[in-house]
């Protein structure tokens, strides 16, 4: 039986890091079921550091349980799971498992799973998922979870991409795939990947970024779970799809509820005369959209850093402090929310401001409720979940996490049967 | 705390404890039993500050108060002696020794008598020396034996070879200091540092807690480690080997020749090695489905292999006139190690490794009562070159059992190359000039100035790295110190001391300001900053007391202004980091009676440091940086206590409890978030902890002149968290309290010439960890055997 699930991508980033892509989004199978009794959300809290002043290196993830991510508040003193990590993506496999993916900066590349045992008390399943030769970037396609590394040298000496498969029909069991990227498609360039978002039948599409390409160009790719190049599309229109900041990538393509794609361009190379925009690739279709065009920076007056989906064709993006090319290490604080095929655009009303927020977690929804939630950290309070009205482009309060230093990740799990 | 400090060194000033200034005079000649003069060798009046070497003629004369003292002869070498004398007022008293060679004589059973050792306790600082020589039959290492003094633990991450940090009264790397024989180790490289030199190479070791002499010119706020390396001008032989559990072998040879003119040459060789196959529980890495089961499995080290070789060698003159010791030398060493796992235990490395070269010319130069019999004079310089590579070509993934599986590219390691090469070069002088007025009063001026390259190729690929990585980091220290010592009298001391440091550091800065590219350029920070302190002792009886007090900082590194341009952000705004530290101790050496004796030795502390230099992380920047940001505040007792019977037992304890705790309130220095550690311990520092030993020496057994020395130590560690105390419920990471017990047995003979020992460590086989979860050696045996002959070298 294939069993129905939702999976949602997050990416929180911490340190110096990358994102992925993929955002929440509803599960319409689901629409019509009763959410499940005994559930709970999950918060992914976390401190900087190892505690204490002075203290240096690698933070800490205290995995939290609570009922209810709209008011009151929970604390890590004494409560949570402490894991000597901090996940910068997410992932899930329904209301089954949350994966918490850990970025390594040199360390290790995993991939921890969260899931309620049959009394609903938050437990860590009985392995991790390593990654041997790194990730950067990581979607949901069918029933695989599935990252990508770009710029890996092969065996053969040529540059390729190292893909993993989470299988979490078969225990989670993970296969590695490598990919050739030298000379993509005749390009006679190297093809780097930004995003994995699913296009069906085993299928995705992926944001590519050529190096050394044209920074006026925007390019998809759609391969199969095997690798296998399926289409490779090209638009003028915007510049690449993807975020960065030095080593990092961050994904900037999402699915709407409805399967289309967006593909956005933050802009973030200083050589592009293009807009930070979007296009879309309809569900189904061969190639962008020649009808469709978003230009997001000239209704924000920014560029922006990361996007994430949050339901129906409503997205949430993270826009950089200052106007015009991002600087290397600029602040990026200022979050919007747009409705896609409206071209709606309006920042997010009941943030903090922006000198204020110093993180965001990934936005999350609902599968079961379809409400959105977003862990917001400032430098003057504890954390705090909020709960976002898109179609209001609002949001308010929500739980207050004490003693974190930052919420990285969300979720919502049932009981294991 | 300046109105605090002030206050402190007026009242410290002030007491006008007056004492009778009736004295008379005490002089006499030192000789070997032949009657040939002995120079070098220390005269000591015991609780004073009395005490004076041998000239070249073997004469010494003290000007001393009426009164009933002891009075003690000792050197390296030599059976000590002990006189009782009383002097009257006025009185002229001549008292010659005549000593006796130890290698007629057992040196493992020195116990009664003022040493090197016992000079160093009792100086008003803050310091515990360890005597190495008691160690001398052990298969120790340096750090090792340092892990018995109290106040004092070793951070370490395997077996033999493995890498050690010391954590002294809570603090650890940046903020202690390792010196050897005055000079900073610092930039010696792995192939001659504490893990693998033997404790035969030493004489004692120094702790320095807290408040440190301007003699060590350092910008350390924990403490200095200073070794003392073996100054005798004797000529002697010290071989020994042994080998133990998991096929390890240590050797070691010190050659020591001295002729009648003072020639002296001084050779060392150590050679460690280890295969370090020691069972761990690990997580087994399922190389075909890419998972990593939370259980752990017993499995056994394979990958981990040490070996060291390092060559010591001295060459100089003893009791010249233009000199008392004059050297030139060469360290030179060479370290091969395997590279099991990172800094957890789940990545497992199956053929990663890593060496290391290293080269370091010395000079020393020590001259007392040069031109005058008031000035005195100490230089030292060394050079360091070290050289290192990482090597990681396999391409293949390995598990905890071994197991591996092809993997695409060269390198186990995720993110690094394969193979990185840097340099370090490193550069350091001393000179240290005292002159005293008069008997009462003395100055002292000391200056280091330390001189640190790298030229880094960092650990990372190709793409990741940038033009930064080629160039160089480069940081120039100065520290000067003066110091001035008033004697008050043979019971009271005081010690006012000012150091002025500067540092310059030049690395690479981003100037750019865009994101297409980035634009490096060479940026310069010079710092300045200032410390002071005072410390104080006195002696009532068989009592001493003592008190210090000092304003240290430590100087930002060229990491924290620089960054590395990666995921560190250099932050060139950095001001050192203050710590405001009193101590207070009291130490006892008594004879009970005729045959028994007691030591005891207890420090309190207070620390308060400020502006400590903190890595903060931000999302909305990406990027981690280091602020001053932070307060915290330490107090502890540490103490040692020793009982002995005779020369045939003894018994002793340490313990150290600390009360580390965050001061800080707020959780960055951008907000007023409240804390949640504020008041809390601080993670990962072991807070108490202690060892308790015994030893029994049978003498005479078998055959005239062998001892059995028979020893048991109960070590002792409490449970320590690894991250904040406060938070998290299950599965928190904590290390247990461990408790594990050691055995040795010595069998000297033929008073010390041959010796066997065999140990057993932790011979329950209790697991042992460190860090955040490393696991180390449990129960180990060894045997040792140990040849020593000395043969007199009478000088003149």
């Amino acid at each position: 039986m294939k069993i129905k699930n939702v999976l949602r991508m997050t990416s929180w980033m911490l340190g110096a890091v990358l994102i992925a892509a993929t955002g929440c989004k509803k599960d319409k199978s689901g629409e019509n079921e009763e959410p499940t009794l005994g559930g709970k959300f999950f918060i992914a809290a976390s401190i900087s550091s190892a505690g204490g002043s002075g203290a240096t290196g690698q933070g800490t993830t205290y995995a939290l349980s609570v009922d209810n991510m709209e008011e009151g508040e929970t604390s890590i003193i004494g409560n949570g799971i402490e894991i000597p990590n901090t996940y910068t993506h997410f992932a899930y496999n329904g209301t089954n498992t949350v994966f918490a993916l850990l970025y390594g900066q040199g360390n290790s590349y995993l991939a921890t799973g969260f899931e309620l045992d049959a009394t609903s008390k938050l437990k860590r399943t009985g392995a991790d998922v390593v990654f041997p030769n790194q990730f950067a970037t990581v979607g949901a396609v069918g029933n695989y979870i599935v990252t990508s590394r770009s710029s890996r040298t092969l065996s053969n000496g040529k540059l390729g991409a190292v893909f993993y498969f989470i299988d979490y029909n078969n225990n989670n069991a993970t296969t590695e795939k490598f990919m050739e990227t030298e000379n993509f498609q005749g390009t006679g360039l190297e093809a780097q990947f930004v995003g994995i978002e699913d296009a069906g039948n085993n299928e995705f599409l992926t944001g590519v970024t050529l190096t050394n390409g044209d920074p006026n160009k925007v390019y998809v790719a759609k391969l199969d779970v095997n690798l296998n190049v399926k289409a490779f599309y090209q638009d003028d229109r915007l510049s690449y799809s993807a975020g960065q900041r030095q080593g990092a990538r961050y994904s900037q393509m999402g699915n709407a509820d409805n399967g289309d794609t967006y593909v956005f361009s933050g802009s973030y190379s200083a050589a592009t005369t293009k807009h930070a925009g979007a296009l879309v690739i309809k569900k189904g279709a061969n190639g962008f959209d020649p009808t469709y065009y978003f230009d997001i920076e000239a209704v924000a007056g920014y560029r922006f850093k990361r996007v994430f989906h949050l339901t129906e064709d409503y997205f949430f993006l993270e826009f950089y402090n200052t106007a015009g090319a991002p600087a290397t290490a600029g602040a990026a604080s200022q979050y919007a929310i747009v409705r896609m095929s409206t071209k709606e655009f309006k920042w997010i009303s009941g943030f903090p401001a922006k000198e204020e927020i110093t993180a965001t977690s990934w936005p999350y929804a609902n599968p079961l409720t379809g409400k959105c939630y977003v862990g917001v950290t400032t430098a003057n309070a504890d954390p705090v979940v909020y709960v976002v009205d898109p179609k209001t482009f609002s949001a308010k309060k929500g739980m207050v996490v004490r003693g974190a230093t930052g919420i990285s990740g969300l979720g919502y799990l049932s009981p294991q049967k | 705390m300046k109105f605090f400090f002030t206050t402190v060194i007026i009242f410290c000033l002030c007491p006008a404890i007056t004492f009778a200034q009736k004295s008379g005079t005490l002089q006499g000649r030192v000789s070997d039993v032949n009657g040939n003069p002995l120079s070098g060798l220390t005269l000591q009046i015991s609780n004073t500050n009395h005490k004076t070497q041998s000239d070249t003629g073997g004469r010494y004369r003290f000007e001393i108060q009426a009164g009933k003292y002891q009075l003690i002869c000792s050197g390296i070498g030599y059976e000590i002696s002990v006189r009782e004398i009383e002097i009257h007022p006025a009185q002229r008293m001549t008292h010659d020794f005549r000593m006796k060679s130890l290698d007629q004589e057992l040196q493992t059973v020195q116990i009664n008598g003022k040493t090197a050792i016992q000079e160093v306790r009792e100086t008003p600082f803050n310091v515990v020396a360890l005597d190495a020589r008691a160690s001398y039959n052990t298969t120790l290492d340096l750090a090792h034996l340092l892990n018995k003094s109290s106040g004092v633990r070793i951070r370490e991450t395997g077996g033999v070879g493995s890498d050690v940090a010391i954590s002294l009264n809570g603090f650890t790397g940046r903020h202690v200091k390792v010196f050897i024989d005055g000079l900073p180790m610092q930039g010696f490289g792995s192939a001659f540092q504490l893990n693998n030199i033997p404790a035969t190479m030493a004489e004692r070791i120094e702790v320095y807690k807290g408040v440190v002499p301007i003699e060590f010119g350092a910008d350390a706020l924990g403490g200095v480690i200073n070794i003392v390396t073996n100054q005798s001008a004797n000529t002697y032989v010290d071989a020994s080997y042994s080998y133990g559990s998991f096929n390890s072998h240590r050797t070691n040879i010190n050659l020591n020749h001295t002729t009648k003119s003072g020639l002296s040459v001084q050779l060392s060789g150590i050679y460690n090695f280890s295969d370090n196959n020691y069972p761990v529980y690990g997580r087994i890495f399922d190389l075909d489905r890419n998972l990593l089961p939370l259980e752990t499995q017993k499995v056994r080290r394979f990958n981990d292999k040490y070996e060291n070789i390092s060559f010591v060698g001295k060459i100089g003159f003893v009791g010249k006139a233009w000199a008392d010791r004059f050297f030139i030398g060469l360290t030179a060493g060479k370290v091969d190690k395997g590279i099991q796992n990172a800094n957890n235990l789940f990545t497992v490395f199956g053929e990663r490794s890593s060496h290391s070269n290293m080269l370091a010319p010395t000079l020393s130069y020590d001259k007392r009562n040069l031109f005058t019999k008031r000035l005195s004079v100490r230089l030292n310089a060394n050079y360091n070159y070290n050289s290192n590579t990482n090597i990681d070509t396999a391409s293949r993934i390995y598990n905890w059992l071994g197991q591996s599986r092809p993997n695409r590219g060269r390198g186990e390691a995720v993110g690094t190359s394969s193979m990185t090469e840097f340099s370090n070069r490193n550069g350091s002088a001393n000179a240290n000039v005292s002159y005293s007025l008069d008997e009462k009063h003395s100055l002292s001026m000391n200056d280091v100035y330390t001189h640190f390259i790298r030229m880094p190729s960092s650990s990372l690929t190709a793409e990741e790295l940038d033009e930064t990585d080629l160039m160089r980091r480069m940081n120039i220290k100065n520290v000067l110190g003066i110091s001035y010592r008033y004697r008050h009298s043979r019971n009271w001391n005081v010690n006012l001391f000012g150091k002025q440091y500067h540092t310059k550091a030049i690395g690479p800065e981003n100037i750019s300001t865009s994101n297409t590219g980035t634009s490096y350029v060479e940026r310069t920070e010079s710092f300045p900053a200032w410390g002071y302190g005072m410390a104080t002792t006195y002696f009532l009886k068989d009592m001493q007391f003592k008190f210090s007090a000092e304003k240290a900082v430590r100087l930002p590194t060229e990491q924290e202004l620089f960054g590395d341009e990666l995921f560190e952000f250099g932050n060139l705004s950095l001001k050192p980091e203050t710590s405001y530290n009193l101590n207070l101790g009291f130490l006892m050496n008594k004879a009970l009676s005729e045959d028994h004796a007691l030591y005891l030795d207890v420090n309190t502390y207070y620390r308060q440091i400020e502006d400590y230099i903190m890595r903060n992380i931000e999302q909305r920047f990406g990027t981690g940086f280091n602020t001053n940001h932070g307060r915290a505040r330490n107090m502890g007792i540490d103490g040692e206590l020793r009982y002995y019977y005779k020369d045939k037992i003894m018994l002793g304890a340490t313990a150290t409890y600390m009360d580390l705790r965050d001061k800080e309130k707020f959780r960055s220095a951008t907000g007023t978030a409240i804390s949640y550690t504020y008041d809390g311990r601080f993670p990962n520092v072991p807070y108490c902890f202690g060892n308790i030993d015994a030893a029994y020496y049978l003498h005479n057994l078998g055959h005239k002149g062998n001892t059995l020395n028979l020893g048991y130590a109960l070590n002792f560690v409490g449970e320590f968290f690894l991250k904040p105390e406060s938070f998290g419920s299950s599965e928190k990471a904590t290390l247990p309290q461990q408790v594990y017990h050691d055995l040795i047995a010595t069998y000297i003979m033929e008073n010390g010439r041959y010796n066997i020992t065999l140990e057993a460590k932790d011979f329950t086989n209790v697991r042992l960890f460190d860090n955040f979860g490393m696991e180390k050696p449990a129960r180990v045996f060894n045997v040792k055997v140990r040849y020593f002959f000395m043969n007199r070298a009478n000088k003149k």
